[in-house]
Formats: C-alpha cells, sequence, structure tokens
C-alpha cells in the first residue's frame, strides 16, 4: 500500500500561503510532546507534523493552546533568525491553525532525545552538553521566545550537538504567565514571562546530567553538590528571577560561544504601517483618546506652596485686621 | 581415580544420545529389557579413556523370555565388569532385610530421582563403583533432601531483586573518601609556582620589600642628612609597587583564566599552560583506580547497598571529584583588581605649628637670661637660627609621589614661620632683659637655663620628625598588598594544587566512576526488567513431594539469595572494570545482555545443582553455612537417615514380589553421605558433631541429599549376561 499524499494549504513563517503536498511515513514520538506527531515528506524533505486530531481535540483542548504556543514561537524565531537559522533549536517550516485539524511542519529534529545518551556522557561529552544548552537558549532569549518546558525531554542529542525542541509551552517575553502550561512553576517567581526562567530550568538539567536522574528530585537537595556546580548554579537556584543571570552570563561561565547568528526585528518592518494606522485613526477621529496625563508634579508643587503662602499671610494679617476693627 | 564429574545419560526411551566425547564418571538410566540393544553404546562408554567408570542404573521388568525362571536382569557381557544397579519398581518398598513384611513406602515419591541425584555426587558415585563394580545390586535409599523450597527461594530471590533495585536506600556519605584522599592529595605538592609568575611574585615581593626598607629609613637621620636620602626616591618605588602587585594580580588572573579554560573546554592547550610556570599535571594510575574503586563498590554491594543508590553516590563522586575547574578562584582574583599602592600624603608640617609657641618661647627665654647684653642677642638669635634651620630641614626633605618637596621651595616657608617666631622671641626675651635684668644671676643657673631650651628644642624637633614618619607609614598600605599577594598566591596554588596537578587523576576517577555508574544503572533496570522470569517458581517443583507451608522467607536464605544475585550483578558488571581502567565506554547494551546470561546460566546452575552446591558460592560460603545449619536443624528425619544400618528399613527400589531376588547370603554394600557443607557444620557444634568424625560417611562436595545408600547383590542365578551385543 502506497503512502497518502495529500495537498495542504499552509503558511510559511512569515504567514505567506502555500500549497504543498504532505506525504505520511511514519508515526513519531519525542518525550516532550503532547500534541500528536507524523514524520511526513515534503518535496522529499522530512518533516515533523505537530497536529491535533479531531477526537484528541475534542477530549482535551488544551491541545489547541499547545499547537498555537508552537507555532507562535516557531514563527517569531524563524522571522528573526530567517535564512540563517540556528541549528540548536527546532525550525517551524510551516502551519495551519484554520483547519479542523490544525497542524505546524516543522524541519526534522537532529538526532536524539538526549534521555538516552545523557546517561553514559563523557567529560567532554556533558561540558559540550552544558554550553550547547545554553547557547539555545542564549539564543531563544535574543529572539524574545521563553520555551517553559527546558528539561531532558525536550532537548535532543547527536554528536556533541543539541537542538531544542518542543515548543509546546513557549511563551513570548513579558506575557502574562498561563500557570497551566508551566510543567514546573518553580523558579517562576514574576508575573510574566522571562527568559531567565528557562535559566532555572536549564540549571536543574545539568544538575541532572551532572549528577545522575536521582538528583532531580522535587526538592532540590544541593548540599553535596560539587563546587563547579554550585558556582555555576547558586546564583541561579538562589535567586528569584529579576536577580538570576541571563543564559548569556551562564554561557559565558562555561566559556560557550556567544556569537550569535544576525538577527532581524520582525517588529521593525511594521513602523510604517503602524504610523500609517495612527494617521488614518486620527483622520477618522482617531482611536478612543488616552486619559489625560497626570498634572506634572511641578505645578502641584506650586499649588501647595501657593495654599501654605496664602494662609500663612492670613494669619499674619489677622491681628491687624482684628486691630482695625477695634 | 576419582571422579571430578558425574554425567548421567538417560537412553530410556531414547530420552539422551551418548555424547561425542564423555568424561568422568557416567551414569547410565536404562530400561531393564534393553539393556542388550543397548550394549554398543556401553562397549563405546567403557572404551572410552577418559570415562572414569560407568553405573548402570536399569529400570523396570526383566523381559518376559527371562521370568519366571528366576532371571531378573538380562545384562550384556559387556557390563560383566561394570556396577548395575537394577530397579525393579520407581515406587519401591520399604523393607529391611529378615524382615519378611515389606511395606508401600511411607513417602512415595521420586525414590528414582533421588537415587539418581545422589549418584551425580562424585565422592558418592566413585563408593558405588567401589562396592558395585562387577555386580547387579538391587539399591535400597533412604534420602532427605536438604534443599531449600523453590517458593521460598523464588519469594528470596524476589526480595533481594527488590532490594537491589529499591531508590531508597542511602550509602554511606564517606564513599569514595578513600579513594578520592589516595588519588587527589590535599596537600599543595607540587604547587609551587615557577617561570613567569614566579618571576613576577619575586619582583613584586622585592619591590614591597624595598618601599618597607624606604620607609622604615625615613625615621632615621640618613633620611634628613644622607646622600642618598630615602626621601628623595619613596615616592617612585611606591608607585613602582603598586604596579608591580597589580602587574601580578593580572598574572595569576591569566594563569587561572589557562588552567580553567584547559579544564573546562581544553582551551588554551596544556602547553600554553605550561608556558606559565606549573609543573605538569602528574599522570594517572588508571588501573589502580579502577583497582581502588571495585574495591569500595564491592564493599558497598556487600553492605547491602542498592544498585540505583550506588550508582547515584558514584555519579556524585564523578562530579565531585571531576575537574571543577577554578571559576570562583577566577572570579576572586579578578574582583581583586585593579590593584594600586598609593603614596599616602607626608604630614604638610613635619614638624608641627604647635610648636611655633614653643620656639618662640625658648628663643625667648635663651635671649632673656643671657641679657642683656649683646650675649642675649647672639644666644636667641644662635637658637632661632637653628629652629628655622630645622624648620627648613624638614619641611625639604618632606616625600611626595616625586620627590622631595626641595630647600627652595621649603626656604621661604621655613623662615616665614618658624624663623618669623623664633626672631619675634629674640627680641622679646632680649628686651625684657633689659627692662627687668634676669633675677638668676649664677652662671649654673644661667647655664642651666639655657641648656635646658637647647635641648628642649632638639628633642622636639626630632621627636617632631620621627612621629609625622610614622603617621605616613600607618597611612601606606604595605601591608594591604602584601595580604593582596598571598592571597592572589594562595589562589594560584590552590587551583594548581587541586585542579591543575591532579587533572588527569581526576579525570580518570570521574571516568571510571561514570562507566561503574552507567554499568550499575543498566544492571539495575535489566535486573528489574529479567524480575518476573528469574523469581517465578519453577513448574510443579515441590519439596519433599509436599507443599510446605508459606511462612516469611528465611533470613539465612534470604542471605544466600541476595548474596547469589548480589554476585551475579558483579559479574554482569564485569566488562566496567577493563573500561574503568584505560578510560574507555563500554557500548550500550552489554551490561543487560550479560546480565540476562548470567541469570540464565545462574537458574539453570541451581536447578541442576541445588542452591548449596551453586558454582557462584564462592563468595559467601558462611551465608550457605548458616543456611544449612538452619535445615539440618528443622530436618531431624536427616539425623535419622545417617544413623541407618545396613540392615534398617529403606526403600528398596523393587516391588515386594521382586525381593525374591535379592541375595539373602551375600553382605550388602551401605553407603551412608551427606554433603561436605553438613559436616562443617556439625562439626562446629551441636549435638550431632560425632557425624563429623564418622569415617563411614561419605561427605559429597555438591549435592543436597543427606542419607543412606543399601546395594544388596542380586541371587547370582538372577542375573543372566548375554553373550552377544558388545561381546
Amino acid at each position: 500500500m502506497g503512502a497518502v499524499r495529500e495537498p495542504e494549504r499552509c503558511r510559511d513563517v512569515f504567514g505567506v500561503l502555500r500549497e504543498v503536498v504532505v506525504e505520511d511515513v511514519g508515526e513519531f514520538v519525542t518525550p516532550g510532546s503532547v500534541l500528536e506527531q507524523r514524520l511526513v515528506h515534503v518535496d522529499g524533505a522530512l518533516f515533523v507534523r505537530k497536529y491535533v486530531s479531531r477526537a484528541a481535540g475534542a477530549r482535551d483542548p488544551r491541545r489547541y493552546d499547545l499547537l498555537d504556543r508552537e507555532v507562535r514561537a516557531g514563527t517569531r524565531l524563524g522571522q528573526v533568525f530567517k535564512r540563517l537559522y540556528p541549528r540548536e533549536l527546532a525550525r517551524l517550516a510551516a502551519y495551519n491553525l484554520d483547519v479542523e485539524e490544525p497542524f505546524a511542519l516543522l524541519h526534522a529534529y537532529h538526532g536524539e532525545p538526549a534521555i538516552g545518551p545523557a546517561s553514559r556522557f563523557a567529560e567532554d561529552e556533558r561540558r559540550r552538553f552544558e554550553q550547547e544548552l545554553f547557547r539555545a537558549l542564549v539564543l531563544t532569549a535574543a529572539a524574545g521566545v521563553v520555551h517553559g518546558a527546558v528539561g531532558m525531554e525536550a532537548v535532543r542529542w547527536q554528536e556533541g550537538r543539541l537542538q531544542l525542541v518542543d515548543f509546546e509551552h513557549a511563551l513570548r517575553v513579558g506575557d502574562p504567565r498561563w500557570d497551566a502550561s508551566s510543567p514546573d512553576g518553580a523558579g517562576r517567581t514574576g508575573a510574566r514571562a522571562d527568559p531567565r526562567d528557562d535559566v532555572w530550568d536549564a540549571a536543574r538539567l545539568l544538575r541532572r546530567v551532572s549528577l545522575g536522574p536521582h538528583a532531580d528530585g522535587p526538592v532540590l537537595d544541593r548540599a553535596r553538590d560539587p563546587e563547579r556546580l554550585r558556582v555555576l548554579l547558586d546564583p541561579v537556584f538562589d535567586n528569584p528571577v529579576e536577580l538570576r543571570p541571563r543564559a548569556a552570563e551562564v554561557l559565558a561561565a562555561l566559556r560557550g560561544d556567544p556569537s550569535l547568528p544576525p538577527t532581524t526585528d520582525p517588529e521593525a518592518g511594521l513602523g510604517p504601517g503602524r504610523a500609517l494606522f495612527d494617521q488614518v485613526s486620527a483622520a477618522k477621529g482617531g482611536p478612543p483618546s488616552p486619559p489625560p496625563a497626570r498634572p506634572p508634579r511641578r505645578g502641584r508643587r506650586g499649588l501647595r506652596l501657593f495654599s501654605l503662602l496664602a494662609v500663612a499671610v492670613l494669619t499674619a494679617t489677622a491681628p491687624f485686621g482684628k486691630g482695625a476693627r477695634r | 581415580m576419582s571422579t571430578s564429574e558425574v554425567f548421567v545419560l538417560d537412553l530410556r526411551d531414547g530420552a539422551d544420545q551418548p555424547p561425542p566425547s564423555p568424561s568422568g564418571g557416567v551414569v547410565v538410566l536404562d530400561r531393564a529389557d534393553t539393556l542388550v540393544e543397548h550394549a554398543e553404546v556401553y562397549l563405546g562408554l567403557l572404551s572410552e579413556e577418559m570415562v572414569t567408570a560407568v553405573v548402570c542404573v536399569a529400570v523396570g521388568e526383566p523381559a518376559r523370555d527371562d521370568g519366571p525362571g528366576g532371571v531378573a536382569l538380562t545384562a550384556p557381557s559387556v557390563l560383566r565388569n561394570a556396577a548395575v544397579l537394577w530397579v525393579g519398581d520407581e515406587r519401591g518398598v520399604d523393607w529391611a532385610p529378615g524382615d519378611a513384611a515389606p511395606r508401600p513406602p511411607e513417602r512415595p515419591g521420586a525414590a528414582l530421582e533421588d537415587l539418581v541425584a545422589a549418584l551425580r555426587v562424585p565422592e558418592l558415585f566413585d563408593r558405588v563403583v567401589e562396592l558395585a563394580e562387577g555386580r547387579s545390586v538391587s539399591p535400597g535409599v533412604r534420602l532427605v533432601s536438604c534443599a531449600v523450597d523453590p517458593a521460598e527461594e523464588a519469594a528470596a530471590r524476589a526480595a533481594a531483586v527488590r532490594s537491589l533495585c529499591a531508590d531508597d536506600q542511602p550509602v554511606g556519605e564517606d564513599f569514595g573518601a578513600a579513594l578520592v584522599e589516595a588519588h587527589v592529595p590535599s596537600t599543595r605538592d607540587g604547587a609551587v609556582l615557577a617561570g613567569r609568575v614566579h618571576a613576577v611574585q619575586l619582583d613584586v615581593v622585592r619591590r614591597l620589600n624595598h618601599v618597607t626598607e624606604l620607609a622604615r629609613a625615613l625615621g632615621t637621620p640618613a633620611a634628613l642628612f644622607g646622600t642618598r636620602r630615602p626621601t628623595e626616591e619613596i615616592g617612585k618605588h611606591v608607585l613602582w609597587a603598586g604596579q608591580a602587585v597589580e602587574n601580578y594580580r593580572q598574572v595569576v588572573v591569566e594563569l587561572l583564566d589557562r588552567v580553567d579554560g584547559h579544564v573546562q573546554i581544553g582551551r588554551p592547550p596544556v602547553e600554553d599552560v605550561l608556558a606559565m610556570g606549573v609543573s605538569p599535571p602528574v599522570e594517572a594510575a588508571g588501573d589502580q583506580v579502577a583497582a581502588d574503586l571495585r574495591r569500595a563498590v564491592d564493599a558497598q554491594l556487600d553492605a547491602g547497598a542498592a544498585l540505583p543508590a550506588l550508582a547515584h553516590e558514584l555519579r556524585l563522586l564523578s562530579a565531585r571529584t571531576g575537574p571543577q575547574g577554578c571559576t570562583a578562584a577566577l572570579e576572586a582574583a579578578r574582583l581583586r583588581g585593579p590593584l594600586s599602592l598609593e603614596m599616602p600624603e607626608f604630614p604638610r608640617w613635619p614638624l608641627s605649628l604647635w610648636t611655633l609657641p614653643l620656639v618662640l618661647s625658648c628663643c625667648a627665654v635663651v635671649a632673656y637670661l643671657l641679657g642683656p647684653g649683646w650675649a642675649g642677642w647672639v644666644g636667641g638669635a644662635l637658637l632661632a637660627a637653628c629652629w628655622s634651620g630645622a624648620g627648613w630641614l624638614v619641611l625639604a626633605r618632606r616625600p611626595r609621589a616625586e620627590g622631595e618637596a626641595g630647600a627652595v621651595a621649603a626656604a621661604p616657608v621655613a623662615l616665614a614661620t618658624f624663623g618669623a617666631v623664633a626672631a619675634v622671641g629674640v627680641v622679646g626675651g632680649a628686651l625684657g632683659a633689659l627692662a627687668q635684668p634676669s633675677p638668676f644671676t649664677s652662671g649654673w643657673q644661667v647655664q642651666a637655663g639655657v641648656w635646658s631650651a637647647a635641648l628642649l628644642s632638639a628633642a622636639v624637633v626630632v621627636l617632631g620628625w620621627r612621629s609625622a614618619v610614622h603617621q605616613w607609614r600607618a597611612r601606606l598600605r604595605l601591608a594591604a598588598m602584601h595580604d593582596a599577594v598571598v592571597e592572589l598566591t594562595g589562589l594560584a596554588e590552590d587551583a594548581v594544587a587541586g585542579q591543575w596537578r591532579p587533572l588527569r587523576r581526576r579525570r580518570a576517577i570521574a571516568a571510571a566512576a561514570d562507566e561503574v555508574a552507567a554499568g550499575l544503572e543498566e544492571v539495575a533496570t535489566a535486573l528489574r526488567g529479567a524480575q518476573e522470569h528469574f523469581c517465578a517458581v519453577p513448574r510443579g517443583t515441590t519439596v519433599d513431594g509436599h507443599d510446605r507451608m508459606m511462612r516469611p522467607v528465611p533470613a539465612e536464605l534470604y542471605a544466600v539469595v541476595r548474596g547469589d544475585v548480589v554476585e551475579v550483578c558483579r559479574c554482569a558488571l564485569e566488562p566496567a572494570w577493563p573500561a574503568a581502567t584505560s578510560a574507555l565506554r563500554t557500548a550500550p547494551g552489554v551490561y543487560e545482555q550479560r546480565l540476562n546470561r548470567l541469570i540464565d546460566e545462574y537458574t539453570g546452575d541451581i536447578r541442576r545443582h541445588g542452591l548449596f552446591a551453586a558454582a557462584r558460592a564462592d563468595r559467601d560460603e558462611a551465608a550457605r553455612d548458616a543456611l544449612m545449619a538452619r535445615v539440618w536443624a528443622e530436618t531431624p528425619a536427616a539425623a535419622q537417615a545417617l544413623r541407618v544400618g545396613a540392615g534398617g528399613e529403606m526403600t528398596q527400589l523393587c516391588r515386594s514380589g521382586q525381593l525374591r531376588y535379592l541375595s539373602t547370603s551375600a553382605e550388602p554394600g551401605l553407603l551412608r553421605f551427606a554433603p561436605a557443607r553438613l559436616r562443617r557444620v556439625v562439626r562446629d557444634g551441636g549435638a550431632h558433631q560425632g557425624f563429623a568424625a564418622d569415617l563411614a560417611v561419605t561427605w559429597g562436595a555438591g549435592g543436597e541429599l543427606i542419607g543412606a545408600l543399601r546395594l544388596l547383590p542380586l541371587r547370582v542365578e538372577s542375573v543372566r549376561h548375554d553373550a552377544g551385543g558388545g561381546e
């Protein structure tokens, strides 16, 4: 029986509508994904198709949100890094969320889930893993994306190369947290998503890789951590998110490659359009006017001084007034 | 020739085929009516040089054409000189020679199986051959098994596997401490810095010491009157010393950076680190590390540690002992800078202005005492000149960063202050003497007054300068610079001694611990996976023909089984040690494969030889002895079986009607036997110590049967030797 080939309409990361022929290859599973996945061929290349089937969506509507997050993160990363897309991050190719069974097409992942080889890392591989992990976080932070579920299940490994995948819990930096999306609330102390949320998760993962799965219990007992981990990770674990070191700082301590590929600000191109919108809005009466600005503090202070002066003058002149009446 | 191994060949119904190259003793199970047919087989076995002896166990009725004329057994002639045990009936009858009334066996069961099991014990096999060689005999047995209940054994195995795979069994926190201490010494041996770092360190120490010497010399007369005065050069030396300290800090930072970089990511190369003047890392003795680690792991396993917990400890050991880098030291050294030695300002007035009233007074007193007249004027002027000169001198010698203040610059200031005040004092004293002459008229009184004023002036000048020097020295941060140097040296030496020098040893320990941890994790996972079939009760296995009542697993049995399972795991882990020695990784799945194979071997071994004689019993003799003692104590029938005589009641392996084939005149052979382990147990104590010294008891190295075997010869006329077949 030949593989099923179906034409699909979808949009690339820039929103351009395309039609592709998708040929199903087989089942695909990653430990960090809740969504259903298939391996597919598109134009001879291998892709991962993440989707929400009708039945799964009816059973668990939360999956639509997960796919939405994957697509939002993927488009953002794709727009920021464009052609020189870093291999450390899963790459979204296309998506369609407006169909009955919404899906996202991602370029085939590298390697295998790190959970297998990580238990047999030699020292140099472990160091490499650490650097690659924090480099991936430097890249997501540069794109303004918070992965939200960095862990052993979300990383893949192949010959010294790491890839961060499964952005199903991802948020844009500054988005309000969606607690239900967080697999682990620890380390997330702010109200809004911060790239340093991922640093905390990565620090946990780093401990696990160094000390084994036993070290990654629900409560972190760091009393017997080796000196190297304490120096490196104490600032991460001991500080709230605002004071926590950034991924780039940890990467520097790990002596990793700090260079970034060229990035583009996707918002920059929207400037003229937004200006035009404001102009048109103003011509039509404008959008609802913002509340009046608070009066400057200087004016308020002047009013207070004037009132004080007036009271003083009145008090001083009161006896003369009385004397005059006498 | 004693037999070392006994092989059982079952020719009944064609169950077995003769092995291609048999060796040792051979027990042949055959049907009584097919002995002659198998003559070729017997001939083959008996002619084999590696076969020490053949015992034929002929089972069943004689051929129809043999009876009822009194022939019980027709054997081929080739067996004429072999031992033939005729088992007329597998159930047998309970009977004692001389007792005319045989009874059905009390414990009908596997008497034949027990007999064959007993014959598997080489010592017993040899004795049977000795007693029955060239004869056909009817065996009577009285056997008690000391085998462990398979259900209990399975329960013990399950408990042992659970214990070994438990996640919550902590291991002692000092695990690996001795190993680390032996291979990564905590001393600073070899940490002495050399080369560039040492040169810079020497330079900074020399410069700081020079500044110290100059500062000390400031308080001496040489500072004021010498030709090479310290006041001239101390400023620039202080500056240079500060720069040297900062230079040293930068060199130490560079050293730490290189060490940390190499340890963390292998860059820069070793040569670049060595170029900083440190000794090369000491070599690692991989075999010694592996041997020490093995001892530590074995000790933990023997102490009851669970595999996952031990693996976790090994991971911790790897992480804690592996190269840590010196990031903290590097950060500390970076934060220490930039270092500099400030030149503190020397007191603006080395002779305090508070001395001016004293100057005035002294000059006035001298002029007054010596006046009126020219003596007063001259004496006062001399003292005034001294005061002015002293003031000018200390102001001129005042050290600054760029050198002394200088005589020219100091002269107007000295004249304007000390000179002017002294002049006023002289004029005042002289005029006072004119107005009212001194009441001190005697010479000694005047001299005493003058000298007192002069000496007081001199003392004030000297003390004033020294006080200024002391104040200045107190503000000079030489001690802080020394401390900084000591601290930086300590950081560098700690990094070199703790991280750089033992780098290879740390790596060797970490790699070995990682490998063994990975092996233990794989073994634990495989053991969990194999638990179902490893811990299953073999089908149809009962002890003594009936099921025992379930009870908690005896501690002795648990100890033996756990020891065996640990030993299996230990063997499965075997490839870890060569890998640990060479810091190479074993391919994934190797440990799992080995464990599964070893489990199969172990269960097969137990099935064939029993728990007491299993091949992996070499490490836990004491545990097995304890179990044997318990079984012996719980089985009084075993002692009775060992006491039975040749005329005692046994299960004779024939039917009551076949007893007539047995000779009543020939002396029966009697073998009493037990496992050698039992001999050790009874010898060590208890009420049955006599057994241990009983020479008539055959102590077998293996087997789990205790009891007696009676070999009653068949009547001569009951045995016919067929001339055909193998003849």
